[in-house]
Parts: structure tokens; C-alpha cells; sequence
């Protein structure tokens, strides 16, 4: 284990784990993540207030499914629960970051989840989200996303896959705005790092605009790097997510507020479709990638 | 004494009588290349039609057991005679194993036609080739993910709608619906955030139970919602096997449809087919799991690797028997089982390592010689298969229940508790040939009693052949025939004259032939060799006659050191004047494939005594029961014919002088008895004879064996001591028939220099060794004066008197006792 201390210009992965959140996924995307840019990977565990204030109430109880009556819920209970899922969290990120060859750290805090992980984030940080993809708490991931402070450098929405973890390419979404360039970037040395074949989803409205993208493309990366591209219009959601689907990506990189994230619903499909982590680089201040 | 006692003193024979002789002049060609070779036996008729009528008849148990010595060219006969008849036969069916795919450690037996299981077989794993990669990449198609994005889209998005609605329906109430490690909970919100407890129990008891009754009537609408997940999930599972079951129907009908053509007409084929499918249809996951280096493309290199991979194995055949039914027949099959191991005939199960357990399949049963013989032959060494652990017990069990099943040793035993296979046993068909010495033949009759049942039919190789003109040609043509099979030299006439000659000696009878082939073709052989060395074309009868000392000078160092400490004076054996009670007997010794003839000095030693007639050898536990035998048979003769009004009162020792190995057999009883008379009526016998045969209780002498190796052990001994004139040997008339002696023995008989007498009864050979009549008795009842048999009978009532005097004198009769 080695110590959380933030050094100056560089990059963390932070991983925000809550106390009934999916642990692999997240973390096995924050350690690649943290492969690829070098980084260090950062795991927070919340012992969540709304998860005590729940259980002190008189009538708490859970329901599962499968289970064939509700389950009174309490302090106590609710106390070995956080503990329990402390320790899963921890074994994980330890696991996964030696596998990965990176750095780490991990500290649990009380408090409010959100309010907690937003003030943990520090300039050039990515925020790793175990979101759920489906179910009552899927439409939240949007506002987390939205809500992340500005100098952190992207979000990382990795839910728990459906099925086996896919091998496939991984692909950037490049709308052809200025955030472009950084998230094809990213989505080279992921590819670079876990060996996969690197895929570039253009969304052009023109074949001019189109060219552009790819032309751009191939300066970021390098001439000699090989890139399959496909072309998509801009609002044609339903085929990117039927193109998303086929290919089954194991890594996607995208521009948080551009095509197609600019909206909730449009994201939410697009995130179940791809079935394996969203990178989302912030536009604002995020310079570039270092290489 | 009988009337056949009665004869007159017999003459020796003449030369002419003690060797019979082929003459090449006889023969009728020059070389053997004149000779036409023979295809079938000779002499083996009523093996022959055993092994015809074995072979032909189609009913249970008669299998066939061919007795007969080794080097009776039994293996040869048999399979080439069974290899002409399984030719004949029609090709029998094809068995091949499948899986079991109700039951998978009980794979099936499946019959097919002839010739059909190898390219069924192929025809399947080509199937598995292209559904290894047919299969994947339909399942990749865009119309199949589409169809089942259909499927899942629908899924969620009814699960979608209801988790909605209920989230929208608690919102609406300030409740909030959390996640929290136990499942789903529901809890009263405040700003967004759960309220606190004590905020909670601060509220006024109607707000605390209208929120209690609000989160109860949502409590209620998620278990709902959650109580219809599992059903939800279920009909999406069967939705999506129904679409692959649609979409892994069409690509393999397709695939089955051309191996179903191929196979048009074959019932079991068919009804295969139809069983893959359905279970392709059900595990289409098979063909659709990632491999190793796979990723998401389909491989098109290394199909053919690929369809070995085990999960492929469950709709692979693997074929037990194959059988050629393409027209160009081989006909039924005939397997000679070297090799008899239980595995080796009833096939074995075969294990593969694999993470540190044995694993295995349908596809490592492999099959034994009862599999690869059914429907034809399969001819086994009696010897090899009951030395194998299990093997005999094996064979036995699947002829009886007509079906092989395949057991391992380790499972007879017990020590192995690895799962195994169950494969279904296969309906066997088979005739099985054991093949073995006629000792194994009679003890498994005697000893196992399923032998009978099973080996009905007994094979009887005889080991020799009448010695008539007609068949000497016969044997003629035989050692043409093995000089051609066997690459040799052409034999010219005076050769194959000379091997008719050895085959007689061979057989120890002047008036029959040895069948044993491999002898004779070793002699042959050597015959070749010599030949060579002395560079040339033809063998001839000194090449032979080279052989055959060769082969003694090889096998004679025993008899030359036998010889030798007689020579020298260590084991005492005279061969000339005479002595009284002493007479040398002969006796045959064996050593490997090699005997010969030796003498031995028999003494007897009598006095007064209770009847008794002591055998040293068998008190000492050097003779065997038909020594005994021999030693009673005499007691018996003496008591019978000599002082029969007076109790026998003769205590008499016989004993093999130097002998320390052992004596058995009775071929020395005439010896012993003449030995006896001479001790009792004090009468040499002459030295310079040898004496061989039994004898019976009225006196007469019978046959024995080896009588050429007796008679020419005994001339060795003589000729090395230098010939007189005198010397000879007795042997029963009845061996007469059998004299093949050495070209020296008879040259020294023609020129009367050694003697054989062919005697009949004991009066006879006493005469001979005496030079003093027998003596027949007279109307008075007595012998006449100085016979050997007066001497005999005046000595035995000397004995009784005594022996009477002794019991009413008590120890004054002890002097009288002890004459010898």
C-alpha cells in the first residue's frame, strides 16, 4: 500500500465506493485507467449517513430479490454491512492494482456519499463512478456526472457488466469539438495498455466534417497507429448504440458534454448498450494528455 | 510258465531288422525342385475336419481347441486354413461408440454396415468442423443480435417501466428508494435526503403513521415488482433459447442435412442424426464459448484442431470395428492374438491426465482382438493367455454371455476408485481358436468346468505320419515344400531320404513319420548352412547327416561326461564276464530338447524273510510310482510262479547302484527281475548284455521307449571299451518295430560285433544271460534239475524251511539265514 499524498501535476483515479455499490467493476476500470495514464489509483469508501438515518428508523427493512419476506433492518446490522463492504472494497483494490502494476491508496470517510466524494477530487483527478446501469438509483449517474467539479478531468461510469467481460476494441467517441483530441488520446493508451484494437466513432454531419475528425485522429495517435473508424450522424443514437452493441467495446472514451452525452436518456441507453466502462473527459480546462 | 514261456532262446536280429532305410533310388526324382509342393497337411486328416467342421458349424460353445506338440506346424495349419475361410465370408458389421448424451459414462454401442463406420466417422467431425465455425458466426450475424437486443430491450424496459413508475409514485410521497447492502429499502425524505431518525420520531403520531402506511402500501409495490423479476428473467432466458434453438436449427440442418444423404438408408445413421440435433440445439453454448487467444473473432485457422477440443467430443464416433464393405472384400476377420493381456482382448479405457486427475471419454475406449475378431477368427496361445492375470476369466465370460465388456484389472482388483466408463457391452460373434500342448487340453477339462462348455470342438494334431510308400512321397513332397517357403538349397534324393530316415528316428518308431514340422525344418535349415559352407548347390545327405551330429555334438556335453565317468571307472558298469544279481539296466536321460541313453548297474541282495521284496530306490525316496510299480509287478511273478505249496519267505533288496537323481518308470523291471532269479539261484548273469522292458505278472516282457537311445547308449560305453563280440542288449520284442539305431550300431551288428535280442518273455532273457536253460516244470510239478527256475524254487523252499525252523527254534535258525 503506499500513501495518498497528491503530488504536484499529477493524475489520480479516484474510486468513490458506496456501501451497496458493485466493487469489481469500478475498480478493475480505475486500475486500468491507472495503467494507462500512470496514475495512482485513489479508493474511497463511504459510510453513508442516509444508510445509518435509514436504519434508525423504526419500521427500516429491506427487500431483495429472491427473498421471500423483507428484512428488518438496524444499526447494528447496518454497522457490520459497512464494515463487511470496507474490507471487500479493500481486498479488491489491492488485488486489482497489483495485477495492474499501480499505485494505491484507500481510506473510508462518514458522511454524505455525494457531498464527500465531490470535496475528495483535486485538479487533473478522474472520478470513478459505480454507477448501475439499471434500477431505481440509474437515473442518479447523470447528476453525479453533471455535478463533478471543474477541475476534475473526467468521470468514469463502470457499472457491473452484463455476462463476460468483453475483449473488444475500445473505442472514442469524437463529436469534433476541442475535447476530441484529448479523448482520442485516452482511448490510444488504454487501447495501448490492455491491448486491444482502438476504434473511432466520428460523428460528423458531412463528409468534410468527417474527414476532419479523422484526419485529426490519426495526428493524435500517429500515423502508423491503426485505427478502424466508423461514421455516424449526430442525434442517430440508435445506430450508435446497435454499432456499440456489435463490437462490444471493452473501454469507451467520450466528451462529457458533447454528442451524445449532452443527454440523460440518450447516455443511459448508450451506457447499457456499451456493457463496459464510459470514460467521460470534461471539456473545460483539461488541456491535454500527457503523453 | 506259460506256452509262451515255453519258446526257444532268442537270436539276435539281423542288421537289416535295426534300422529301416529310405533309399533315394526309391524316391523317384532327382532334387526337390522336381517336386511339387503340397498345400495342405499331411497326416492331420482328422485335425482337418475338426477344424472344418469348428469352423462351419454356427452354434454356441463350439470353439475350438487345437491340441498337439510343439513344431506340429498347428499355428501355420490353422491360420492359414481359417484365412481361406474367413475370405469366403462376408464382411461383418461396423461397431463404433458414441456418446450417451442421456447417460454420458454409459456410451453407446452403435452397429452399422460394413464399411460404413470410417467414413460416418469423418463425416461427423467434418460435421463439427463447420458448426465450430458456422455456428459463431451466425450467432454474430446482425439479424440474430438484433433479434436478441429485441428480446433484452424488452426485458429491460419492463423491468425499466416499473422500477420508474414506482420511483415516480414515492417521490410524489417524500419517499425515497435506497440500495443498501441487504436489498432495497424505502425511507421518508427531507430535501433530498433521508430523515433523520430523531427528526422522525419527533413528528406527530398521525404524520409518523400516514408515512408508516405510505411506505408500506410502496413496501408492498416493490415486492411485487421484485416477486416478478424471477418470472421476468425466466421468460426472457426461454425467449432466447427459442431464438438460438430457431437459429442453431437452421445452421445445422443444413450441416446434417448433406452427412444425412450421405447415409441415406442407414437406419442407426439416421436416428443418430436426429439425437445430435436435438442436442445441439440444447448446448449450442459449445460452439459459442471463447477459447483460448480466441477474443471475439472467429477463428478459421486450426478448425481441424479445433474439433478435437473434448467439449466437441459428445458427437464424434469412435469406431471399434471397421470392416471393409466397399466390394473389394476382405471378408470376415482373422486375429492372431500375441499378445493376450486382458486389456489386449477385451479393449481397455484409456485416461488422459489433465490438472492432476485421469479424465476420460467415450473417444479412449480402444478395442481388443475379441472386437477387432468378431464375426470371424480369433486364434490365441492357450499357454500366453492363462499365464495373463484375468485374461482366460475374460474370454470366457464374454463368449458365455456373447457380448464384450470391457473391464480393467484395476477394477477387477479394486484398487481404483477413478470414474470410469460403462461403455454398452457389443454382441460378440466370434470362434475362437485356443492353441496349446495336449496337457493344458486335459487339464482344463479336468480343472475348469466352463472349459467344455465352450471349447466343444477338439483339434487333434497328430504328431506322426505311417511310414508306407505313399506316404514317404507324401513327406518327400512336404520337405519340397518347406525348402521352397523357406528359401533353401534344393535338396537332392539321397537328402530327403536321409530326412525321411531322421523323421523316423524323430518319431522312435522305424514304421512311422514325426509331423513335427519345425524339427524337421530346423534340420533342414542347418542342412542349408552346411551346404553353403562347403559351397554347394544342392543339399545332400552328408549335409544332413552333419546337421544332425552338429545338433548332438551341440546338445552331448551331458552324455559325453556320462560317458566318461563310466570310462574312467568312476560309476561302476562292467561289460564283460559275469556276476550274480548284478545286471546292467538302461535308462534314457532327457535335458532340453536332447536324450540318451545310459546304464546303470541294478544289484539285488536276498536271504530268508517274511516275503518281502524291498525297492532302495523308493525307500529312499528316489523312485518313482511306476518304479514301484515295476518292483511289486515282480514280487508278484516270483510268488506266483516259484515254491507255491510253501510261504514266501525271500526278503530281497533291490537297489540302481549310483544313482542319486532319481529312477522312474518300469522299463527296468525285466532287468530287476533277471537280477532276482540270479541272486536266488546263484547264478551269474553276463555283463556283457544290457537288459530294457517291463514286465508283467505272468513274465512276459513289454515295450518301453527309447529303446534306440538305450541300445546305443549302452554301445557307446562298449565301443569305447573295444568291441568283443559278446556284447548286446535285451529288448522286448514288441520295440523291434521301433529300431532306427545309429548307422554305427548297425554296421557293428553286421558285422557281429554287438548283438540286439528281441525277447518275449523273462525265460528267454534268463537264457540268454545264463547260458543255462530256464526250465519248464514237468507233470511231476518240478522244473528240471539245474534250470535256473529248479535253483530258483529249491532256494525259495530253503528260505521257508529255515524260516519254519526259525519259529519253532527261536534264535538257533539265525545262522542258516543270509545266503546270497
Amino acid at each position: 500500500m503506499t500513501t495518498s499524498r497528491q503530488q504536484p501535476g499529477q493524475c489520480r483515479i479516484v474510486v468513490g465506493l458506496k456501501t451497496a455499490s458493485d466493487v469489481e467493476s469500478p475498480v478493475s476500470a480505475a486500475a486500468i485507467l491507472a495503467s494507462a495514464l500512470q496514475a495512482e489509483v485513489v479508493g474511497l469508501y463511504i459510510e453513508e449517513d442516509a444508510m445509518m438515518d435509514l436504519a434508525g428508523l423504526p419500521f427500516a427493512c429491506a427487500l431483495s430479490a429472491g427473498a421471500s419476506r423483507p428484512q428488518a433492518l438496524t444499526p447494528e446490522l447496518m454497522k457490520q454491512a459497512i464494515s463487511r463492504g470496507a474490507v471487500t472494497c479493500r481486498q479488491t483494490l489491492s488485488a486489482r492494482a497489483e495485477t495492474s502494476q499501480v499505485k494505491w491508496s484507500f481510506s473510508c470517510k462518514r458522511g454524505d456519499a455525494f457531498e464527500t466524494i465531490q470535496a475528495s477530487l483535486a485538479t487533473g483527478d478522474f472520478l470513478v463512478v459505480p454507477s448501475q446501469r439499471r434500477g431505481f438509483d440509474a437515473h442518479d449517474v447523470m447528476d453525479e456526472l453533471r455535478s463533478i467539479p471543474r477541475h476534475a478531468r473526467g468521470v468514469v461510469v463502470a457499472g457491473k457488466q452484463q455476462g463476460a467481460r468483453p475483449k473488444g476494441p475500445v473505442i472514442a467517441i469524437d463529436d469534433g469539438d476541442a475535447a476530441g483530441n484529448s479523448t482520442v488520446l485516452l482511448a490510444a493508451r488504454i487501447a495501448k495498455a490492455t491491448r486491444a484494437r482502438l476504434m473511432l466513432f466520428a460523428i460528423a454531419s458531412n463528409d468534410r466534417e468527417a474527414d476532419r475528425i479523422i484526419h485529426r485522429a490519426h495526428e493524435t495517435i500517429g500515423p502508423a497507429a491503426e485505427l478502424e473508424v466508423h461514421r455516424f450522424f449526430p442525434g442517430a443514437t440508435r445506430s450508435m448504440l446497435a454499432g456499440l452493441m456489435h463490437v462490444t467495446p471493452s473501454f469507451v472514451v467520450a466528451d462529457l458534454e458533447g454528442e451524445p452525452f449532452s443527454d440523460d436518456a440518450a447516455a443511459l441507453s448508450l451506457f447499457r448498450a456499451a456493457n463496459a466502462p464510459v470514460v467521460l473527459v470534461k471539456p473545460v480546462n483539461t488541456g491535454t494528455i500527457q503523453d | 510258465m506259460t506256452k509262451r514261456q515255453r519258446k526257444r532262446s532268442a537270436k539276435p536280429l539281423p542288421a537289416s531288422r535295426l534300422r529301416s532305410i529310405c533309399t533315394a533310388k526309391s524316391l523317384g526324382f532327382r532334387t526337390t525342385r522336381e517336386v511339387e509342393p503340397i498345400q495342405t497337411l499331411i497326416g492331420q486328416d482328422r485335425a482337418l475336419g475338426a477344424l472344418w467342421f469348428g469352423s462351419s458349424i454356427d452354434q454356441p460353445g463350439y470353439n475350438m481347441f487345437a491340441l498337439g506338440p510343439q513344431g506340429s506346424g498347428r499355428h501355420t495349419a490353422i491360420a492359414s486354413y481359417l484365412s481361406e475361410k474367413a475370405a469366403e465370408a462376408e464382411a461383418p458389421e461396423d461397431w463404433v461408440y458414441i456418446h450417451n448424451f442421456s447417460s454420458g459414462h454409459r456410451p453407446q454401442a452403435m452397429k452399422l454396415p460394413a464399411g460404413m463406420a470410417v467414413p460416418f466417422r469423418d463425416a461427423m467431425a467434418e460435421l463439427v468442423d463447420d458448426l465450430r465455425n458456422a455456428i459463431p458466426t451466425q450467432f454474430q450475424s446482425d439479424e440474430y443480435r438484433e433479434k436478441r437486443r429485441a428480446i433484452d430491450a424488452d426485458f429491460e424496459e419492463t423491468q425499466e417501466r416499473a422500477f420508474e413508475d414506482l420511483r415516480k409514485k414515492a417521490e410524489a410521497q417524500n419517499v425515497g428508494i435506497l440500495r443498501t447492502p441487504m436489498g432495497f429499502a424505502l425511507a421518508p425524505m427531507q430535501n433530498g435526503h433521508v430523515i433523520k431518525p430523531e427528526v422522525f420520531n419527533a413528528l406527530p403520531e398521525v404524520e409518523r403513521k400516514d408515512m408508516e402506511s405510505k411506505i408500506s402500501a410502496l413496501q408492498s409495490d416493490l415486492a411485487a415488482i421484485l416477486e416478478r423479476f424471477p418470472i421476468l428473467e425466466k421468460r426472457r432466458r426461454e425467449q432466447i433459447y427459442n431464438l438460438n434453438a430457431e437459429l442453431t436449427g437452421m445452421i445445422v440442418d443444413a450441416s446434417i442435412k448433406s452427412v444425412a444423404d450421405q447415409f441415406a438408408g442407414v437406419d442407426a445413421i439416421q436416428k443418430r442424426l436426429t439425437d445430435v440435433r436435438a442436442d445441439l440445439v440444447q448446448n449450442v453454448e459449445l460452439f459459442l464459448q471463447p477459447t483460448e487467444g480466441d477474443g471475439n473473432r472467429p477463428d478459421t485457422q486450426n478448425l481441424a484442431a479445433r474439433t478435437h477440443e473434448p467439449q466437441f467430443n459428445r458427437y464424434l464416433i469412435n469406431v471399434m470395428i471397421a470392416n471393409d464393405g466397399d466390394g473389394d472384400s476382405k471378408g470376415a476377420p482373422l486375429v492372431v492374438e500375441d499378445h493376450p493381456t486382458l486389456a489386449n482382448v477385451v479393449g481397455r479405457i484409456e485416461h488422459m491426465s489433465q490438472f492432476g486427475a485421469l479424465v476420460t471419454d467415450f473417444t479412449m475406449i480402444r478395442p481388443g482382438s475379441l472386437h477387432r475378431a468378431n464375426g470371424g477368427y480369433l486364434i490365441i496361445d492357450a499357454r500366453k493367455l492363462l499365464t495373463e492375470m484375468f485374461a482366460w476369466e475374460a474370454l470366457k465370460r464374454a463368449l458365455r454371455s456373447k457380448k464384450i465388456t470391457i473391464v480393467s484389472a484395476a477394477e477387477h482388483l479394486s484398487i481404483t476408485s477413478t470414474i470410469s466408463l460403462e461403455p454398452e457391452p457389443i454382441p460378440l460373434k466370434v470362434k475362437v481358436v485356443l492353441i496349446g500342448e495336449r496337457m493344458l487340453y486335459y487339464l482344463l477339462s479336468t480343472l475348469d468346468p466352463d472349459f467344455g462348455d465352450l471349447f466343444k470342438v477338439e483339434v487333434d494334431f497328430s504328431e506322426e505320419l505311417i511310414r508306407s510308400e505313399e506316404n514317404t512321397a507324401l513327406y518327400a513332397r512336404l520337405i519340397a515344400t518347406i525348402a521352397q517357403n523357406e528359401g533353401l538349397r534344393p535338396l537332392n534324393a539321397a537328402a530327403v531320404a536321409r530326412l525321411v530316415d531322421e523323421a523316423a528316428r524323430l518319431s522312435e518308431d522305424a514304421e512311422r513319420l514325426s509331423l513335427r514340422v519345425g524339427r524337421l525344418a530346423d534340420v533342414m535349415r542347418e542342412a542349408n548352412f552346411w551346404t553353403g559352407t562347403a559351397n554347394r548347390r544342392q543339399i545332400t545327405a552328408a549335409d544332413v547327416d552333419r546337421a544332425v551330429e552338429e545338433q548332438v555334438q551341440r546338445a552331448a556335453r551331458i552324455r559325453d561326461r556320462s560317458q566318461e565317468v563310466i570310462e574312467r571307472g568312476i560309476v561302476l558298469i562292467d561289460t564283460q564276464d559275469a556276476a550274480v544279481g548284478q545286471i546292467n539296466g538302461l535308462s534314457v536321460i532327457s535335458l532340453g530338447g536332447f536324450s540318451f541313453g545310459r546304464p546303470s548297474r541294478i544289484t539285488v541282495r536276498v536271504r530268508m524273510g517274511s516275503g518281502k521284496v524291498i525297492d532302495i530306490e523308493r525307500e529312499t525316496k528316489l523312485g518313482g510310482p511306476l518304479h514301484s510299480k515295476g518292483v511289486l509287478i515282480l514280487s508278484s511273478f516270483l510268488a506266483a510262479n516259484y515254491a507255491l505249496d510253501v510261504p514266501m519267505s525271500l526278503w530281497a533288496s533291490i537297489v540302481f547302484e549310483q544313482s542319486y537323481g532319481g529312477v522312474d518308470g518300469d522299463s527296468a523291471s525285466s532287468a530287476e527281475l533277471y537280477a532276482l532269479l540270479s541272486a536266488l539261484a546263484d547264478v551269474p548273469l553276463k555283463q556283457s548284455l544290457a537288459v530294457t522292458g517291463s514286465v508283467n505278472q505272468n513274465g512276459q516282457v513289454q515295450a518301453i521307449g527309447g529303446v534306440n537311445q538305450k541300445i546305443e547308449g549302452f554301445f557307446d560305453i562298449c565301443l569305447s571299451r573295444g568291441l568283443t563280440g559278446d556284447q548286446g542288449v535285451l529288448i522286448p520284442s514288441a520295440n523291434v518295430a521301433h529300431l532306427m539305431l545309429r548307422p554305427d550300431v548297425v554296421k557293428a551288428a553286421a558285422k557281429g560285433r554287438f548283438h540286439i535280442y528281441p525277447v518275449d518273455t523273462i525265460a528267454e532273457g534268463i537264457e540268454l544271460l545264463t547260458g543255462m536253460p530256464a526250465g519248464q516244470r514237468g507233470k511231476d510239478g518240478r522244473f528240471p534239475a539245474n534250470s535256473i527256475n529248479a535253483l530258483v524254487e529249491d532256494q525259495l523252499r530253503r528260505f521257508a524251511n529255515v524260516r519254519k525252523q526259525f519259529g519253532e527254534n527261536g534264535d538257533k535258525t539265525e545262522n542258516f539265514a543270509g545266503k546270497t
